[in-house]
Protein backbone atom coordinates (compact mmCIF):
# COMPACT_ATOMS: atom_id res chain seq x y z
CA UNK A 1 0.00 0.00 0.00
CA UNK A 2 2.98 2.78 1.06
CA UNK A 3 4.69 1.54 -2.46
CA UNK A 4 1.42 2.41 -4.18
CA UNK A 5 1.03 5.71 -2.48
CA UNK A 6 4.68 6.91 -2.88
CA UNK A 7 4.60 5.66 -6.75
CA UNK A 8 1.24 7.54 -7.21
CA UNK A 9 2.34 10.48 -5.76
CA UNK A 10 5.67 10.16 -7.78
CA UNK A 11 3.97 9.77 -10.64
CA UNK A 12 1.00 12.44 -10.39
CA UNK A 13 1.79 14.96 -8.10
CA UNK A 14 5.66 15.11 -7.32
CA UNK A 15 6.69 14.65 -11.22
CA UNK A 16 5.75 17.71 -12.79
CA UNK A 17 6.74 20.61 -10.43
CA UNK A 18 9.97 18.96 -9.26
CA UNK A 19 10.89 17.79 -13.13
CA UNK A 20 10.27 21.24 -14.05
CA UNK A 21 12.72 22.98 -11.79
CA UNK A 22 15.60 20.53 -12.74
CA UNK A 23 15.85 18.11 -9.47
CA UNK A 24 15.68 14.63 -10.67
CA UNK A 25 13.77 12.02 -8.56
CA UNK A 26 15.28 9.04 -8.36
CA UNK A 27 12.71 5.66 -9.27
CA UNK A 28 13.62 2.39 -9.28
CA UNK A 29 13.45 -0.13 -12.60
CA UNK A 30 10.04 -1.45 -11.44
CA UNK A 31 8.63 2.27 -11.32
CA UNK A 32 10.23 2.87 -14.63
CA UNK A 33 9.01 0.15 -16.04
CA UNK A 34 5.01 0.93 -14.72
CA UNK A 35 5.59 4.02 -15.57
CA UNK A 36 5.85 3.33 -19.35
CA UNK A 37 3.45 0.68 -19.41
CA UNK A 38 0.56 2.94 -17.98
CA UNK A 39 -1.22 4.87 -19.80
CA UNK A 40 -0.53 5.43 -23.47
CA UNK A 41 1.27 8.64 -24.80
CA UNK A 42 4.44 7.50 -23.18
CA UNK A 43 8.13 7.11 -23.61
CA UNK A 44 11.05 6.44 -21.99
CA UNK A 45 14.54 8.03 -23.44
CA UNK A 46 17.80 7.06 -21.57
CA UNK A 47 20.37 9.65 -22.43
CA UNK A 48 22.45 7.98 -19.85
CA UNK A 49 27.15 7.56 -20.55
CA UNK A 50 27.05 4.27 -22.14
CA UNK A 51 28.88 3.17 -18.73
CA UNK A 52 25.66 3.42 -16.33
CA UNK A 53 23.73 2.04 -19.03
CA UNK A 54 25.51 -1.24 -18.43
CA UNK A 55 25.59 -1.20 -14.88
CA UNK A 56 21.88 0.11 -14.47
CA UNK A 57 20.12 -1.15 -18.16
CA UNK A 58 16.65 -0.03 -18.45
CA UNK A 59 14.60 -2.46 -20.03
CA UNK A 60 11.76 -0.07 -21.41
CA UNK A 61 13.82 2.57 -22.36
CA UNK A 62 15.18 4.02 -25.94
CA UNK A 63 18.78 4.95 -25.42
CA UNK A 64 19.68 8.10 -27.42
CA UNK A 65 22.48 9.07 -28.61
CA UNK A 66 23.90 12.59 -30.63
CA UNK A 67 21.75 15.85 -30.65
CA UNK A 68 17.76 16.04 -29.78
CA UNK A 69 17.43 17.26 -33.22
CA UNK A 70 18.63 13.85 -34.92
CA UNK A 71 15.18 12.37 -33.62
CA UNK A 72 11.33 12.81 -34.17
CA UNK A 73 9.33 10.38 -31.66
CA UNK A 74 6.43 8.85 -32.50
CA UNK A 75 3.22 11.31 -32.50
CA UNK A 76 1.17 9.90 -29.76
CA UNK A 77 3.87 10.71 -27.42
CA UNK A 78 3.39 13.76 -24.88
CA UNK A 79 5.03 12.64 -22.16
CA UNK A 80 8.62 12.13 -21.64
CA UNK A 81 10.90 10.28 -18.96
CA UNK A 82 14.54 11.17 -19.20
CA UNK A 83 16.99 8.98 -17.65
CA UNK A 84 20.02 11.08 -16.40
CA UNK A 85 23.10 10.75 -15.25
CA UNK A 86 23.06 13.31 -12.56
CA UNK A 87 26.10 14.82 -13.53
CA UNK A 88 27.23 16.49 -15.26
CA UNK A 89 23.87 18.22 -15.68
CA UNK A 90 24.54 19.69 -19.07
CA UNK A 91 23.96 16.62 -21.43
CA UNK A 92 20.59 15.95 -19.90
CA UNK A 93 19.40 20.13 -19.56
CA UNK A 94 19.68 20.32 -23.69
CA UNK A 95 17.45 17.05 -24.02
CA UNK A 96 14.78 18.76 -21.41
CA UNK A 97 15.21 22.18 -22.59
CA UNK A 98 14.52 21.17 -26.48
CA UNK A 99 11.63 18.59 -25.80
CA UNK A 100 9.90 20.96 -23.30
CA UNK A 101 9.84 23.61 -25.94
CA UNK A 102 8.68 20.80 -28.33
CA UNK A 103 5.44 20.58 -26.36
CA UNK A 104 6.55 17.64 -24.59
CA UNK A 105 5.86 16.99 -20.61
CA UNK A 106 9.39 16.42 -19.31
CA UNK A 107 10.22 14.38 -16.21
CA UNK A 108 14.06 14.24 -15.06
CA UNK A 109 14.71 10.61 -13.64
CA UNK A 110 17.77 9.26 -11.99
CA UNK A 111 17.43 5.49 -11.86
CA UNK A 112 17.82 4.22 -8.49
CA UNK A 113 21.62 2.57 -7.11
CA UNK A 114 20.59 -1.19 -6.81
CA UNK A 115 17.80 -1.06 -8.79
CA UNK A 116 18.78 -3.60 -11.43
CA UNK A 117 17.00 -4.46 -14.86
CA UNK A 118 15.52 -7.79 -14.30
CA UNK A 119 17.20 -10.25 -16.80
CA UNK A 120 14.80 -12.03 -19.01
CA UNK A 121 13.38 -15.37 -18.23
CA UNK A 122 16.41 -18.20 -19.68
CA UNK A 123 15.23 -18.97 -22.97
CA UNK A 124 13.86 -22.41 -22.29
CA UNK A 125 14.42 -25.06 -24.64
CA UNK A 126 12.38 -26.79 -26.41
CA UNK A 127 12.72 -30.78 -25.56
CA UNK A 128 11.17 -34.02 -26.52
CA UNK A 129 7.63 -34.71 -24.67
CA UNK A 130 7.65 -37.71 -22.08
CA UNK A 131 6.02 -40.66 -23.67
CA UNK A 132 3.07 -41.82 -21.55
CA UNK A 133 1.19 -44.92 -21.37
CA UNK A 134 -1.50 -44.05 -19.44
CA UNK A 135 -3.51 -46.57 -17.13
CA UNK A 136 -7.24 -45.33 -17.97
CA UNK A 137 -9.17 -42.45 -19.26
CA UNK A 138 -10.16 -42.10 -15.35
CA UNK A 139 -6.96 -41.87 -13.69
CA UNK A 140 -4.64 -40.83 -16.72
CA UNK A 141 -2.25 -39.18 -14.23
CA UNK A 142 -0.84 -42.06 -12.54
CA UNK A 143 0.51 -43.74 -16.01
CA UNK A 144 1.61 -46.97 -15.63
CA UNK A 145 5.01 -46.10 -17.47
CA UNK A 146 7.10 -42.98 -18.27
CA UNK A 147 9.34 -43.44 -21.44
CA UNK A 148 11.64 -40.40 -21.77
CA UNK A 149 13.16 -40.20 -25.60
CA UNK A 150 17.06 -40.22 -26.28
CA UNK A 151 18.27 -38.36 -29.07
CA UNK A 152 18.70 -41.18 -31.13
CA UNK A 153 14.98 -41.55 -31.49
CA UNK A 154 14.39 -44.79 -29.29
CA UNK A 155 12.48 -44.43 -25.99
CA UNK A 156 13.98 -45.60 -22.59
CA UNK A 157 11.73 -46.50 -19.51
CA UNK A 158 11.82 -44.78 -16.67
CA UNK A 159 11.69 -46.35 -12.98
CA UNK A 160 8.36 -45.86 -11.28
CA UNK B 1 -5.78 -31.48 -43.72
CA UNK B 2 -9.20 -30.96 -44.79
CA UNK B 3 -10.71 -33.40 -41.83
CA UNK B 4 -8.95 -31.76 -39.25
CA UNK B 5 -11.98 -28.40 -38.95
CA UNK B 6 -14.54 -30.97 -39.21
CA UNK B 7 -12.64 -33.66 -36.96
CA UNK B 8 -11.84 -30.22 -34.28
CA UNK B 9 -15.79 -28.83 -34.35
CA UNK B 10 -16.87 -32.89 -33.83
CA UNK B 11 -14.23 -33.10 -30.57
CA UNK B 12 -15.66 -29.16 -30.05
CA UNK B 13 -19.32 -30.56 -29.59
CA UNK B 14 -18.44 -33.43 -27.66
CA UNK B 15 -16.66 -31.46 -25.01
CA UNK B 16 -19.59 -29.82 -23.78
CA UNK B 17 -21.52 -32.96 -22.67
CA UNK B 18 -17.60 -33.83 -21.78
CA UNK B 19 -17.36 -31.14 -19.42
CA UNK B 20 -21.19 -31.18 -18.17
CA UNK B 21 -20.50 -34.89 -17.38
CA UNK B 22 -17.79 -34.52 -14.53
CA UNK B 23 -20.76 -35.93 -12.19
CA UNK B 24 -18.95 -34.86 -8.71
CA UNK B 25 -19.09 -31.10 -9.51
CA UNK B 26 -21.65 -30.37 -11.92
CA UNK B 27 -24.42 -31.52 -9.80
CA UNK B 28 -23.62 -28.65 -7.38
CA UNK B 29 -21.82 -26.38 -9.26
CA UNK B 30 -23.39 -26.18 -12.47
CA UNK B 31 -23.07 -22.43 -13.07
CA UNK B 32 -19.25 -23.09 -13.05
CA UNK B 33 -19.44 -26.18 -15.08
CA UNK B 34 -21.75 -24.06 -17.47
CA UNK B 35 -19.36 -21.16 -17.56
CA UNK B 36 -15.99 -23.04 -17.97
CA UNK B 37 -17.71 -25.76 -20.72
CA UNK B 38 -17.20 -22.70 -23.06
CA UNK B 39 -13.49 -21.72 -22.61
CA UNK B 40 -10.74 -22.96 -24.72
CA UNK B 41 -9.44 -24.66 -21.72
CA UNK B 42 -12.69 -27.09 -21.58
CA UNK B 43 -11.83 -28.33 -25.31
CA UNK B 44 -7.65 -28.23 -25.20
CA UNK B 45 -7.76 -31.53 -27.28
CA UNK B 46 -10.40 -30.61 -29.77
CA UNK B 47 -9.02 -27.49 -30.89
CA UNK B 48 -7.97 -27.17 -34.34
CA UNK B 49 -4.74 -25.38 -33.48
CA UNK B 50 -3.73 -28.28 -31.32
CA UNK B 51 -4.82 -31.16 -33.33
CA UNK B 52 -2.41 -29.82 -36.10
CA UNK B 53 0.20 -29.18 -33.65
CA UNK B 54 -0.13 -32.46 -32.56
CA UNK B 55 -0.13 -33.87 -35.95
CA UNK B 56 2.96 -32.64 -37.17
CA UNK B 57 4.97 -33.75 -33.67
CA UNK B 58 4.06 -37.07 -34.62
CA UNK B 59 0.92 -37.59 -32.50
CA UNK B 60 3.16 -38.05 -29.30
CA UNK B 61 1.14 -39.07 -26.16
CA UNK B 62 3.06 -36.83 -23.56
CA UNK B 63 0.82 -33.59 -25.31
CA UNK B 64 -1.66 -35.21 -23.98
CA UNK B 65 -1.06 -34.98 -20.40
CA UNK B 66 -2.03 -31.54 -20.34
CA UNK B 67 -4.56 -31.31 -23.50
CA UNK B 68 -6.49 -34.31 -22.47
CA UNK B 69 -5.49 -35.63 -19.01
CA UNK B 70 -8.29 -38.14 -18.98
CA UNK B 71 -8.85 -38.53 -22.76
CA UNK B 72 -11.59 -36.71 -22.95
CA UNK B 73 -11.72 -33.16 -25.36
CA UNK B 74 -10.06 -31.56 -22.67
CA UNK B 75 -9.07 -30.34 -19.22
CA UNK B 76 -11.35 -31.61 -16.27
CA UNK B 77 -12.43 -29.95 -12.72
CA UNK B 78 -10.13 -32.44 -10.85
CA UNK B 79 -7.17 -31.47 -13.21
CA UNK B 80 -7.02 -27.93 -11.16
CA UNK B 81 -8.92 -29.02 -8.52
CA UNK B 82 -6.55 -31.84 -7.52
CA UNK B 83 -7.93 -32.24 -4.01
CA UNK B 84 -11.46 -31.28 -4.32
CA UNK B 85 -13.37 -29.02 -2.07
CA UNK B 86 -10.83 -26.57 0.00
CA UNK B 87 -7.89 -26.99 -2.86
CA UNK B 88 -6.98 -22.98 -2.15
CA UNK B 89 -3.86 -23.07 -3.98
CA UNK B 90 -5.82 -23.88 -6.85
CA UNK B 91 -5.53 -19.70 -7.74
CA UNK B 92 -1.87 -19.96 -7.50
CA UNK B 93 0.83 -19.86 -10.46
CA UNK B 94 2.06 -22.74 -9.40
CA UNK B 95 -1.20 -24.71 -10.41
CA UNK B 96 -1.52 -23.17 -13.51
CA UNK B 97 2.52 -24.00 -14.02
CA UNK B 98 1.47 -27.78 -14.12
CA UNK B 99 0.50 -27.51 -17.91
CA UNK B 100 1.81 -23.84 -18.38
CA UNK B 101 5.36 -24.62 -17.71
CA UNK B 102 5.99 -27.42 -20.18
CA UNK B 103 7.95 -28.19 -22.84
CA UNK B 104 7.16 -25.53 -25.44
CA UNK B 105 5.46 -24.21 -22.61
CA UNK B 106 7.83 -21.24 -20.38
CA UNK B 107 4.77 -18.75 -19.61
CA UNK B 108 5.21 -19.40 -15.85
CA UNK B 109 8.78 -18.61 -15.96
CA UNK B 110 7.86 -15.42 -17.80
CA UNK B 111 5.16 -14.95 -15.39
CA UNK B 112 7.85 -14.43 -12.61
CA UNK B 113 9.89 -12.10 -15.33
CA UNK B 114 6.79 -10.34 -15.29
CA UNK B 115 6.68 -10.01 -10.98
CA UNK B 116 10.27 -9.65 -10.66
CA UNK B 117 9.71 -6.41 -12.77
CA UNK B 118 7.16 -5.21 -10.78
CA UNK B 119 4.27 -6.37 -12.39
CA UNK B 120 1.19 -7.05 -9.73
CA UNK B 121 -1.46 -8.86 -11.26
CA UNK B 122 -1.75 -12.88 -11.21
CA UNK B 123 -3.21 -15.35 -13.51
CA UNK B 124 -6.61 -15.39 -13.12
CA UNK B 125 -6.49 -10.89 -13.07
CA UNK B 126 -6.67 -11.52 -16.49
CA UNK B 127 -7.74 -15.20 -18.05
CA UNK B 128 -10.49 -15.72 -15.32
CA UNK B 129 -14.04 -14.70 -16.98
CA UNK B 130 -17.38 -16.21 -17.60
CA UNK B 131 -20.64 -15.21 -18.25
CA UNK B 132 -22.20 -16.03 -14.94
CA UNK B 133 -19.77 -14.36 -13.05
CA UNK B 134 -18.04 -18.26 -11.51
CA UNK B 135 -14.73 -17.13 -12.70
CA UNK B 136 -14.99 -20.10 -14.71
CA UNK B 137 -15.13 -19.16 -18.03
CA UNK B 138 -11.39 -18.65 -18.73
CA UNK B 139 -10.22 -16.43 -21.75
CA UNK B 140 -7.10 -15.86 -23.57
CA UNK B 141 -6.03 -15.01 -26.82
CA UNK B 142 -8.46 -17.36 -28.47
CA UNK B 143 -11.01 -14.59 -27.89
CA UNK B 144 -10.01 -11.79 -30.14
CA UNK B 145 -11.80 -9.47 -27.91
CA UNK B 146 -9.14 -10.59 -25.17
CA UNK B 147 -6.33 -9.68 -27.47
CA UNK B 148 -8.07 -6.02 -28.10
CA UNK B 149 -5.34 -2.63 -26.94
CA UNK B 150 -2.58 -5.34 -25.87
CA UNK B 151 -0.26 -3.99 -27.24
CA UNK B 152 0.79 -0.52 -28.75
CA UNK B 153 3.19 0.29 -31.73
CA UNK B 154 4.92 3.70 -31.61
CA UNK B 155 7.38 4.62 -34.71
CA UNK B 156 10.79 6.52 -33.43
CA UNK B 157 12.71 8.44 -36.30
CA UNK B 158 16.94 8.33 -35.71
CA UNK B 159 18.92 10.31 -38.09
CA UNK B 160 22.38 8.50 -38.49
CA UNK B 161 25.56 8.89 -40.15
CA UNK B 162 23.83 6.11 -43.09
CA UNK B 163 20.94 7.79 -43.26
CA UNK B 164 17.30 8.10 -41.38
CA UNK B 165 16.56 4.85 -39.35
CA UNK B 166 12.67 3.82 -38.46
CA UNK B 167 12.64 2.54 -34.89
CA UNK B 168 9.78 0.62 -33.74
CA UNK B 169 8.62 0.49 -30.42
CA UNK B 170 6.95 -2.95 -29.24
CA UNK B 171 5.06 -2.85 -25.51
CA UNK B 172 2.42 -5.07 -24.28
CA UNK B 173 0.34 -5.67 -21.39
CA UNK B 174 0.27 -9.39 -20.86
CA UNK B 175 1.45 -10.88 -17.52
CA UNK B 176 4.10 -13.28 -19.74
CA UNK B 177 5.76 -13.26 -22.86
CA UNK B 178 3.72 -12.43 -25.99
CA UNK B 179 2.71 -14.76 -27.10
CA UNK B 180 2.20 -17.07 -23.76
CA UNK B 181 1.68 -20.44 -24.78
CA UNK B 182 2.88 -22.83 -26.89
CA UNK B 183 4.94 -23.31 -30.04
CA UNK B 184 2.70 -23.02 -32.25
CA UNK B 185 1.88 -19.61 -31.25
CA UNK B 186 3.34 -16.74 -32.56
CA UNK B 187 3.27 -12.72 -32.81
CA UNK B 188 4.45 -11.58 -36.00
CA UNK B 189 6.21 -8.03 -36.71
CA UNK B 190 5.38 -6.65 -40.38
CA UNK B 191 7.31 -2.98 -41.02
CA UNK B 192 6.36 -1.72 -44.92
CA UNK B 193 8.43 0.93 -46.98
CA UNK B 194 6.21 2.88 -49.41
CA UNK B 195 7.81 5.68 -52.03
CA UNK B 196 5.74 8.77 -52.48
CA UNK B 197 3.24 7.19 -55.10
CA UNK B 198 2.81 4.61 -52.44
CA UNK B 199 4.73 1.77 -54.37
CA UNK B 200 6.33 -1.34 -51.91
CA UNK B 201 9.78 -0.62 -51.51
CA UNK B 202 11.13 -2.96 -48.79
CA UNK B 203 9.35 -5.25 -46.50
CA UNK B 204 10.97 -6.47 -43.05
CA UNK B 205 9.27 -9.32 -41.01
CA UNK B 206 10.33 -10.18 -36.83
CA UNK B 207 8.37 -13.29 -35.82
CA UNK B 208 8.20 -13.68 -31.68
CA UNK B 209 7.70 -16.66 -30.11
CA UNK B 210 9.14 -20.00 -29.85
CA UNK B 211 12.07 -20.14 -32.53
CA UNK B 212 14.68 -22.65 -33.83
CA UNK B 213 17.96 -21.21 -33.29
CA UNK B 214 21.17 -23.65 -34.46
CA UNK B 215 18.77 -26.78 -33.99
CA UNK B 216 18.00 -25.79 -30.91
CA UNK B 217 14.22 -24.55 -30.20
CA UNK B 218 14.28 -21.13 -27.67
CA UNK B 219 11.66 -19.34 -26.35
CA UNK B 220 11.73 -15.42 -28.03
CA UNK B 221 8.33 -13.77 -27.03
CA UNK B 222 8.32 -10.20 -26.37
CA UNK B 223 9.31 -10.08 -22.72
CA UNK B 224 6.87 -8.49 -20.21
CA UNK B 225 7.27 -5.31 -18.30
CA UNK B 226 9.63 -4.84 -21.52
CA UNK B 227 9.67 -2.43 -24.57
CA UNK B 228 11.41 -3.89 -27.65
CA UNK B 229 12.64 -1.70 -30.14
CA UNK B 230 13.48 -3.01 -33.58
CA UNK B 231 15.61 -0.45 -36.03
CA UNK B 232 15.36 -0.90 -39.94
CA UNK B 233 17.07 1.77 -42.75
CA UNK B 234 14.24 4.02 -43.86
CA UNK B 235 15.61 3.74 -47.24
CA UNK B 236 14.02 5.01 -49.98
CA UNK B 237 10.32 5.25 -48.45
CA UNK B 238 8.52 8.17 -47.49
CA UNK B 239 6.31 6.53 -45.50
CA UNK B 240 6.85 3.65 -42.90
CA UNK B 241 3.85 1.20 -41.77
CA UNK B 242 3.67 -1.60 -39.26
CA UNK B 243 1.70 -3.98 -38.24
CA UNK B 244 1.84 -6.60 -35.37
CA UNK B 245 -0.23 -9.85 -35.60
CA UNK B 246 -1.18 -12.53 -33.24
CA UNK B 247 -0.74 -15.53 -35.33
CA UNK B 248 -2.34 -18.98 -33.56
CA UNK B 249 -1.42 -21.70 -35.92
CA UNK B 250 1.80 -23.52 -36.50
CA UNK B 251 3.89 -23.01 -39.51
CA UNK B 252 6.31 -19.76 -39.76
CA UNK B 253 5.13 -16.22 -41.77
CA UNK B 254 5.43 -17.49 -45.17
CA UNK B 255 2.05 -19.46 -44.39
CA UNK B 256 -1.16 -17.62 -44.31
CA UNK B 257 -2.93 -18.16 -41.37
CA UNK B 258 -6.85 -17.67 -41.40
CA UNK B 259 -7.09 -17.49 -37.55
CA UNK B 260 -4.40 -14.28 -36.98
CA UNK B 261 -5.82 -11.41 -35.04
CA UNK B 262 -4.40 -7.90 -36.21
CA UNK B 263 -3.04 -6.86 -32.57
CA UNK B 264 -1.98 -2.96 -33.51
CA UNK B 265 -0.72 -1.07 -36.81
CA UNK B 266 0.19 2.49 -37.21
CA UNK B 267 1.58 4.40 -40.72
CA UNK B 268 3.64 7.53 -40.26
CA UNK B 269 5.39 9.63 -43.33
CA UNK B 270 9.19 9.72 -43.03
CA UNK B 271 10.07 13.22 -41.71
CA UNK B 272 12.80 15.60 -42.38
CA UNK B 273 14.37 15.89 -38.94
CA UNK B 274 14.46 19.92 -38.93
CA UNK B 275 12.80 19.18 -35.19
CA UNK B 276 9.40 19.13 -34.24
Amino acid sequence: MIRAIRWLLATTLLAVPLSASGFQLVWSEAEIARWAHGVTGRLVVDVRSATSRQQRPSSVALPVEGEPSDYDFDPSVREVLLLVDPEPPEPWRIWRDHLAQAGYRVHVVDVAPGSESVPPAPEAEGRSFRYLVPRGLCDAREPVQVYERNPDGTLEAQPQ
Amino acid sequence: MRGFPVAGLLLWLASVPWVLAQPDCVACHLDHARDYAGSAMAGSAADHAFQLEWAQSGRQEGCLECHAPDGGAGVGCRHCHVAGHGARSVGSPVACGRCHQQAFENTLARFREYRARGGERSCLDCHAGGAAGTGHGFTGPSSEAFLEGVVRLTTTFRRADSGLVAVIGISHRAGHGLPGGTAGRAVELNVRGRDARGELVWTVSRRFGWQQDAGRWLDKSLPPLHITYVETPVGGAARIHTSLRYRRMPYGHEHYDEKSVLLAETGRHVPGLEGR
